[in-house]
């Protein structure tokens, strides 16, 4: 069976250098076109999510790939947010965190994440994880139509 | 006029107490059944008696104890025959055969009124009841130095309005006063000036009435001012046809109780903090650490798959990824070792002469201050404090390190050390403690207000290019609290962030002092 796939556009809220570089090294070994935009801050992800500044002419991610621990405004305040706005709560986020804390996992599927992901110690599973999440989002997961989430400009009610 | 003993006869029966009547010269005219019967049984006298014997003779011979005793009986008789007196009563007591000691009141009183009438003497068995009267007061003195000798317990006895009427060597111990300052006083004076004013002593009475007992705890007052904290009943006392006597209250001192008592409350809360940071901590620490972790094994992998495809162009920029997810996670855990040593106190407090402190830690980060080309300016008046010296410098090397790292984006800048005397308010303390504010103030880009809480938390950073481990300001946050202070951060009037440090006066006492006893 052949999977078709299109272009994925993730947003990338992460802190740490290091893991940005290591998720873009596993996702250049997909074959897959993707497109990535990594934010390090919650604020600067809450930015570029309301097309603020710089982020004016944002494209909207298919996906939200969300740290947990960040700068300024951590992840769950993050998740809160977004799935408090009228409109961008239909965007789908995942939680890529190093944290398997019960009390998280808790928290975050309370805010309504949509999917809650540790990051594997082991490389292998590393870059089998950032494949099949991608090919998850790009190939099997329909996103919401773009009369309820338009895909460029300020989100509009 | 002299009565036969015909005309006696009907009058004398068998009755509970032996009567004979006698003539003016004590001779006995007649006696009942119970007089006779007390006869024949032979006991002493005047029992061994009847008629034709001369009651006064038989009075006349008693000996011993018996002697006075029958000397009054002569005498009464006496004197009821010749009309001076109308009647007598006496008592005594006597061996009687089989019963042992018994207690007689003998009652006398003249038949008519002619002169040298005859006498009715009775003499009535009062053993029973002198015998009960004797256990009630022999019950009384032994409730009595019951009372007395309990010295724990406070007890007073009241009258009905709430005058003290007396007390024991406990309510002396307790309260310190002697008997002049309190019996005749209203118990009232027990009570602190403010519970007085209320009116609480009479409601206490009240209650008392109204409920059969009235229990109370609170802070009562003792002669030299000091306090103890009171548990107390008082109960209303009746006499048995229900008359309010007055009261009884009894009361005990729990002060050292409450003491130990809010000790412990303060011990738990201590630890459930503690707890509650234990978890916070280890939750953050295993996070911080799997961060590094996550990025060593994956270059490492991303390393040792290239080299298997002989490919080596990566491997450089890998390694470097290694080697500084693995200086990160050493800095990470050298700070948090300073940081779990910092639940106690490490050196003893002593006088810190910060000026001079702060002077040396500027030199020994002459290197940072070249760097950024900043300056520090140390206030001439910095106020003296007492703290634990060791833990002082750290904070200012944190606080100056901030300063440097985030306070000094471009060259030239000043760092200031400001301090004065003030009053804050601390924890749930409800009145401000005195104590010395000292300012590190900087002119940077300044903290966000929805930031300045969390600044001071565990691996809190501003930015992920921020150098430093985020440990540094959870350091200064506990120093603050071990030394009953506080640490926070607020805008820089004109742009920056100014940290403020409280260091009360004292070391926060491990306790909200109670009402002080002394």
């Amino acid at each position: 069976m052949s999977i078709k796939s299109r272009p994925v556009h993730f947003l990338l809220v992460e802190d740490d250098d290091s893991h940005v570089e290591l998720i873009q090294l596993a996702l250049a070994d997909n074959r897959v076109a993707n497109t990535m935009h990594r934010v390090a801050d919650g604020i600067e992800a809450m930015r570029y999510l309301h097309s603020e500044g710089e982020h004016s002419e944002r494209m909207l991610p298919d996906v939200v790939l969300l740290d947990l621990k960040l700068p300024r405004m951590d992840g769950l305040e993050v998740l809160s947010a977004i799935k408090r706005d009228p409109v961008l709560h239909t965007l789908p986020v995942v939680v890529l965190t190093t944290s398997s804390a019960e009390a998280d996992r808790a928290k975050a599927y309370e805010f309504h994440a949509n999917s809650y992901v540790v990051k594997p110690l082991d490389f292998n599973q590393f870059h089998r994880m950032v494949k099949e999440l991608h090919l998850y989002w790009s190939a099997w997961n329909e996103p919401p139509p773009v009369s309820v989430l338009p895909r460029t400009g300020k989100p509009v009610l | 006029m002299t009565l036969t003993q015909q005309q006696v006869q009907p009058i004398v029966t068998d009755e509970p107490f032996s009567l004979a009547v006698v003539d003016s010269d004590g001779m006995i005219l007649s006696t009942n059944g119970t007089w006779r019967h007390i006869a024949e049984s032979g006991g002493s006298w005047p029992g061994r008696s009847g008629p034709g014997i001369n009651y006064i003779e038989i009075c006349a011979a008693a000996t011993g104890e018996d002697q006075s005793s029958a000397q009054v009986a002569i005498d009464s008789i006496r004197n009821i025959t010749n009309g001076t007196a109308e009647h007598a009563c006496l008592s005594y007591s006597c061996e009687v055969p089989d019963l042992g000691k018994r207690f007689f009141e003998t009652r006398m009183h003249g038949l008519g009124d002619s002169p040298g009438r005859p006498v009715v003497i009775t003499h009535h068995d009062v053993t029973v009841s002198r015998r009960a009267g004797i256990a009630a007061y022999q019950r009384q003195q032994l409730l009595g130095s019951l009372v007395e000798g309990i010295d724990d317990f406070a007890i007073y006895m009241l009258s009905p309005t709430g005058v003290i009427l007396s007390w024991n060597t406990g309510a002396k111990t307790l309260t310190g006063w002697s008997d002049e300052e309190v019996i005749g006083k209203d118990y009232s004076m027990l009570f602190l000036p403010d519970d007085q004013r209320s009116g609480l002593p009479i409601a206490h009475l009240d209650e008392a009435l109204s409920h059969g007992i009235c229990k109370a705890e609170g802070w009562r007052t003792r002669k030299t001012g000091g306090h103890y904290l009171a548990f107390a009943s008082l109960y209303p006392l009746r006499s048995p046809a229900g008359v309010l006597i007055g009261f009884a209250k009894v009361c005990g001192d729990a002060t050292a109780l409450h003491q130990a008592e809010s000790k412990l409350a303060i011990a738990f809360a201590e630890l459930q903090q503690r707890n509650t940071e234990l978890e916070q901590f280890v939750y953050t620490v295993s996070h911080d650490l799997k961060t590094p972790l996550v990025t060593i094994a994956g270059f490492t992998s991303h390393a040792k798959d290239d080299v298997s495809q002989q490919r080596l162009d990566r491997i450089p920029l890998f390694l470097e990824r290694v080697l500084a997810a693995a200086a990160r996670m050493h800095l990470t855990l050298d700070d948090l070792l300073k940081l779990s040593s910092l639940g106690r106190i490490s050196s003893p407090f002593e006088k810190i002469d910060l000026a001079n402190l702060v002077d040396r830690i500027s030199q020994e980060m002459g290197d940072q201050f070249k760097k950024h080309a900043a300056t520090l300016v140390i206030s001439e008046s910095l106020p003296a404090f007492t703290a634990d010296p060791t833990r002082i410098r750290e904070v200012f090397e944190n606080l100056i390190g901030n300063a440097l790292k985030h306070g000094c984006p471009r060259p030239g800048m000043q760092i200031e050390i400001r301090g004065s005397r003030t009053h804050a308010k601390v924890g749930s303390n409800a009145s401000p403690t005195a104590g010395v504010e000292l300012q590190v103030i900087d002119h940077g880009n300044g903290v966000p207000p929805e930031s300045a809480d969390r600044v001071f938390g565990l691996f809190q950073r501003l930015s992920n290019k921020t150098e430093g481990t985020g440990v540094g300001l959870a350091i200064v946050r506990r120093v603050m609290e071990v030394h009953g202070g506080t640490a926070s951060v607020a805008p820089t009037p004109g742009g920056g962030a100014t940290f403020k440090l409280f260091i009360p006066d004292l070391p926060a006492a491990s306790q909200p002092a109670p009402r002080t006893t002394t």
